[in-house]
């Protein structure tokens, strides 16, 4: 952990739903979370458990038939001053922060660009329209130096390149020009290698590292893939069916895991701090978040199941100071 | 699967009439029944899901009156199509719907077979004095004809041409796509004007060559012998729908079996080594199907308005045949004065078209799977609110 | 801009084969012509048989088919085809005709771009609203019209009611530019004129159109729905843009499968012409076909037909064109 503890963004028992024709369902149910400035945190967890949800609730990019039910997103502009709820705010004001200072990366980098524009018009359009260059035209010029930045190979050609002509990785290395253009505070880099090449989700996550260093920058990333969170990570939370059921400091959260889903977790996957002898499936489904198990809605999975876990949900326990987790086995 | 659902009185027919025909087919080939036991319940699915569509049951219901006209129309028809009744009253002339005629007991009259008496001409009548009326009966088996011979050629030559460039691709697509485009290359309309303008003469050699084919078209458009000149126009225009109504099955199809095959189960069954018919039959006609039947619904009243659009422009059937381009053709010198004349088939034309396309395009939202789980939830919400009702 | 170069001249030889399998389907429209034309050229049954004679030697109607194909193309392709029921030359008299039509086309055009696609924009914004259904049966009632009775309907309407249009003549100023008198009249800022030219080509062109705005309605609801759930529009708020420049990027992708549609759409007016100008009595190339079907002036027939296909051939060039400057993903 860095910075003194600063907080940059600290989410305040957030609820979001989905309205769909098959129901309601409860994708986000009451998560909390606080992210320090210059600090890397990580959201863990399987596809479909509300990661992305979570990401994309911080500026209110949840669109219908999503809706944000409530909550708060405190967003500390300068440290230690008055923090302002990202909730609360218009559209028009949002607006002017994502992107700005809080700005994403998404998963699919073919799917982010679009199709019909070169790469350096949207790298410009995005500086123009926070005001940071006052022509397109000055922003070709600068956006040949973001593509530097972002070791994009060939820049001066590329810059005039359409996304079709670019490789994946090639595409992710823009879609983060795109996202660094207006040095942002906060960069949100939802699964940005997932959609990667083996071979260039390396070179990719090195390039974040060396950016976060040079620009200083605050990183939530999100990923279902435990190498990059011990690789990348200062702080962790791992989610399970929209809820935080852990959240700890990279080294106590692989040795010491508390949660049973995280326990279960770790040992289905390689672990990079510990050697384990066999990987091990967690047995049953993902819950249906429509109708969720009441209680703890890990209960239905887990072997340490009690009375209590089936039906009253789980308090938050700090175990230390740096270590919380939602589980009656602990309380 | 289907006993989740709460089931109407249409519900339970439509439950009878697919179970009749899986019965049925279950007679032809035993064992049939048993082992496409889901594609049985998977039908009954699609008729709740349109049974609960009032679009779709608009359409359904144009459509069978449509063909049930056809059918019957002929013999529930006060008149033949080509009787003239000014011969027997001078009121008949271009009368307004309504109009009153008296048929005096003569020889003519029993020689045109019609009985004597007071008729009231329901829809009015022509400059012949032709009944609209029975004329309008007349024209809905000429367009039922017409559009089934079409749609039983001229889509399946599409489908077959798509299948093979879109399966085996490379040099044969290729070849078999640049055909097509020769013939997208006409706006069709054009080119079925041309081949409706050209044919007719061979047509009518051929069915003088061929005395029994006349005979099964002559029965089939419930025509005179007589008449049997102006019918090869009409066979000429079929067969000129034919000309133009494949190219675009066969982009269609083309283009779904490129995107079937790219399913992992088909490369996989390729590399095992099954037959290319069996591939064909078993994993890529269950993905296109579905698409094709929409198309089909769709151009069924799509090949109606065409046929009357030819003849109206007098490419198509010529007199005497009742057909309803023709008859707002002859009708239209007349206008506005005989305004019926005009308004009624066109009413006709539009309600039949009218009625394919509320099919079509319910299908087409029974059959995507992306609006097809919303319809299964409401019928699940229906259910759960009838439950509620009980308790 | 060298990509778009080598586009146009793949694009152009691929014109090439189509062009030559289109005068191979004229060819079998004229070999299909009934059995002996030169007859009822002549008068009929009581014709002189040395004028069928001569005429059956001067088109060539009893060679083999090689040569009767390479006459029809040669003089077609040279403007030397006399018709021999006029006695004009018939690429002369489809040039008369051609402003008609075209000027017919283009305000049906202007009716499908500029109703069909706010109609398809309102039903995407209010999606699954009254709205929406509306502009669904609008369209299922669009392509179920039979067009020819609407124009009766709307003519008894505008016409003999209301009095607002006319049906007679074709408004033709003494100047021309471009030859067609709706663009010469515009560019000429002759404003009489062009509200004569309105006054009769108005209604025509909104029947020729009708059927077109629904379905385009209906292409530009689906696509402009498409674009505004795509990835790179969620991407586009995410990176703070500007709500008008976020809809120019909407916009502009859910053009591109919407000019397709305008391409083919061109193809169902030429197609649909022959029905309105016969309705209108308009003297366009679809009233020139049906004159040359009654008056069995076959060649006259596939003059037009392999004409109207020219036409059609160039629109899709240039549909093609516009496509590669709005999507570079087809200009590789």
């Amino acid at each position: 952990m860095k910075s003194e503890h600063l907080p940059i963004i600290e989410v305040k028992d957030l609820y979001v739903n989905f309205y769909t024709y098959a129901g309601v369902v409860k994708a986000i149910d009451g998560v909390s979370f606080t992210i320090y400035r210059g600090e890397t945190y990580c959201l863990v967890g399987e596809t479909g458990c509300g990661k992305s949800v979570t990401a994309k609730s911080l500026t209110k990019l949840i669109r219908p038939p999503g809706r944000i039910e409530k909550g708060q997103v405190l967003y500390y502009r300068e440290p230690g001053k008055e923090p302002i709820d990202l909730l609360g705010l218009s559209e028009e004001e949002l607006r002017r922060i994502r992107g700005a200072e809080i700005s994403y990366i998404f998963q699919d980098p073919s799917a982010s660009l679009d199709p019909l524009y070169n790469i350096g018009y949207q790298i410009s359009e995005t500086m123009y329209d926070h005001g940071l260059i006052s022509s397109i035209k000055e922003g070709f010029l600068k956006a040949v130096d973001i593509l530097k930045s972002v070791l994009m190979p060939d820049p001066e050609t590329r810059v005039k390149n359409y996304p079709h002509e670019l490789s994946g990785g090639m595409k992710q290395r823009a879609v983060i020009g795109i996202s660094l253009s207006n040095n942002p505070r906060l960069v949100i880099a939802d699964e940005p290698t997932t959609a990667l090449d083996a071979t260039v989700q390396d070179q990719i996550m090195d390039l974040l590292k060396k950016l976060k260093k040079e620009k200083n920058l605050t990183v939530l990333l999100i990923t279902h893939n435990m190498g990059l969170v011990a690789d990348m990570c200062d702080r962790v939370a791992v989610m399970y069916a929209g809820r935080i059921v852990e959240e700890a400091d990279i080294y106590e959260l692989f040795k010491n895991p508390l949660h049973p889903y995280t326990k279960a977790l770790l040992k289905a996957v390689p672990n990079p701090v510990k050697k384990i002898d066999k990987l091990e499936s967690i047995p049953g489904t993902v819950p249906n978040l429509i109708y969720p198990p009441p209680g703890c809605r890990f209960h239905p999975r887990c072997q340490y199941a009690m009375e209590k876990c089936k039906s009253e949900r789980p308090p938050e326990i700090w175990v230390s100071s740096t270590h919380r987790v939602s589980c009656w086995l602990y309380s | 699967m289907s006993e989740i659902y709460e089931k109407k009185l249409l519900d339970k027919f439509s439950d009878a009439l697919i179970e009749g025909f899986a019965k049925f087919l279950d007679k032809v080939r035993p064992g049939w029944y048993k082992k496409n036991k889901a594609r049985v319940d998977e039908w009954k699915l699609m008729a709740y899901a349109l049974n609960r569509s009032p679009p779709g049951l608009i359409g359904l219901a144009l459509v069978i009156v449509f063909i049930v006209l056809a059918i019957v129309g002929p013999y529930i028809a006060p008149f033949n199509y080509d009787t003239p009744l000014t011969a027997f009253d001078r009121d008949a002339y271009l009368a307004p719907p309504g109009t009153v005629i008296t048929i005096p007991n003569t020889t003519a009259a029993k020689f045109l077979g019609v009985r004597s008496g007071n008729y009231t001409l329901l829809l009015g009548s022509d400059d012949y004095g032709r009944d609209l009326f029975s004329r309008i009966l007349y024209g809905a088996r000429t367009s039922l004809i017409v559009a089934i011979m079409v749609m039983l050629v001229g889509p399946w030559i599409g489908i077959l041409i798509g299948l093979v460039a879109g399966y085996y691709g490379g040099k044969i697509d290729e070849i078999l796509m640049r055909f097509t485009d020769i013939f997208l290359a006409f706006p069709g309309l054009i080119l079925a004007i041309a081949f409706s303008a050209v044919l007719p003469p061979r047509i009518q050699y051929f069915l003088n060559a061929n005395p029994a084919v006349r005979q099964f078209f002559l029965s089939l458009f419930s025509l005179k012998v007589q008449h049997a000149g102006s019918m090869a126009y009409l066979v000429s225009v079929i067969i000129a729908l034919w000309i133009v109504w494949w190219p675009g099955y066969a982009r269609l199809v083309r283009g779904l079996v490129l995107s079937a095959r790219e399913n992992l189960y088909v490369e996989a069954a390729r590399a095992l080594g099954v037959p290319t018919r069996w591939i064909l039959l078993r994993h890529i006609t269950p993905n296109i199907i579905g698409p094709i039947l929409v198309y089909l619904t769709l151009d069924f009243g799509g090949v109606i308005l065409t046929e009357a659009g030819l003849s109206f422009l007098g490419v198509g059937a010529v007199p005497p045949i009742a057909d309803w381009g023709r008859i707002i053709n002859d009708g239209s010198q007349y206008f506005p004065n005989s305004w019926w004349l005009v308004f009624y088939p066109g009413l006709m034309i539009l309600l039949t078209v009218l009625g394919f396309n509320l099919i079509g395009d319910t299908l087409r939202d029974i059959l995507d799977p992306k609006t097809r789980r919303s319809i299964e939830f409401k019928l699940k919400k229906k259910k759960q609110k009838g439950e509620k009702n009980e308790v | 801009m060298a990509e778009l170069k080598r586009f146009l001249v793949r694009r152009l030889l691929t014109f090439i084969p189509t062009l030559i399998g289109v005068t191979f389907i004229v060819f079998v429209i004229a070999a299909v012509i009934p059995t002996d034309p030169a007859r009822m050229w002549a008068g009929g049954e009581k014709a002189n048989p040395k004028v069928i004679e001569q005429l059956e030697k001067e088109y060539h109607l009893k060679g083999s088919i090689l040569e009767r194909y390479y006459f029809i193309m040669y003089k077609l392709f040279t403007n030397q085809m006399v018709s021999p029921v006029t006695h004009h030359y018939i690429w002369d008299d489809l040039a008369k005709r051609f402003p008609v039509t075209i000027q017919l086309t283009l305000i049906a055009f202007i009716y499908i771009v500029l109703i069909g696609i706010p109609l398809g924009i309102i039903a995407a914004l209010k999606r699954d609203t009254w709205v929406d259904t509306a502009v669904r049966i609008f369209a299922l009632i669009g392509v179920s019209t039979p067009v020819f009775w609407l124009a009766y309907l709307l003519i008894f309407l505008f016409f003999t009611q209301l009095g607002w249009i006319t049906l007679a003549g074709t408004p033709k100023p003494d100047y021309s530019i471009t030859g067609v008198p709706l663009i010469d009249s515009i560019l000429h800022l002759d404003f009489p004129m062009l509200a004569q030219i309105l006054q009769r080509y108005s209604l025509p062109g909104f029947i020729l159109g009708f059927m077109g705005i629904g379905i385009t309605a209906r292409i530009v609801r689906n696509s402009f729905l498409d674009a505004i759930s795509a990835d790179f529009t969620e991407f586009a708020h995410a990176r703070g843009l500007k709500k008008m420049r976020i809809y120019k990027h909407i916009l502009r992708n859910a053009l591109v499968p919407v000019i397709t549609v305008l391409g083919l759409q061109f193809g169902g007016l030429l197609g649909g012409a022959p029905i309105t100008e016969r309705v209108f009595g308009l003297p366009g190339l679809g009233s020139y076909m049906l004159q040359a079907i009654n008056q069995f002036d076959y060649l006259a027939l596939i003059g037009a037909v392999f004409f109207v296909s020219l036409i059609y051939l160039t629109a899709n060039f240039i549909v093609d064109i516009l496509y590669a400057f709005i999507d570079p993903r087809v200009r590789y």
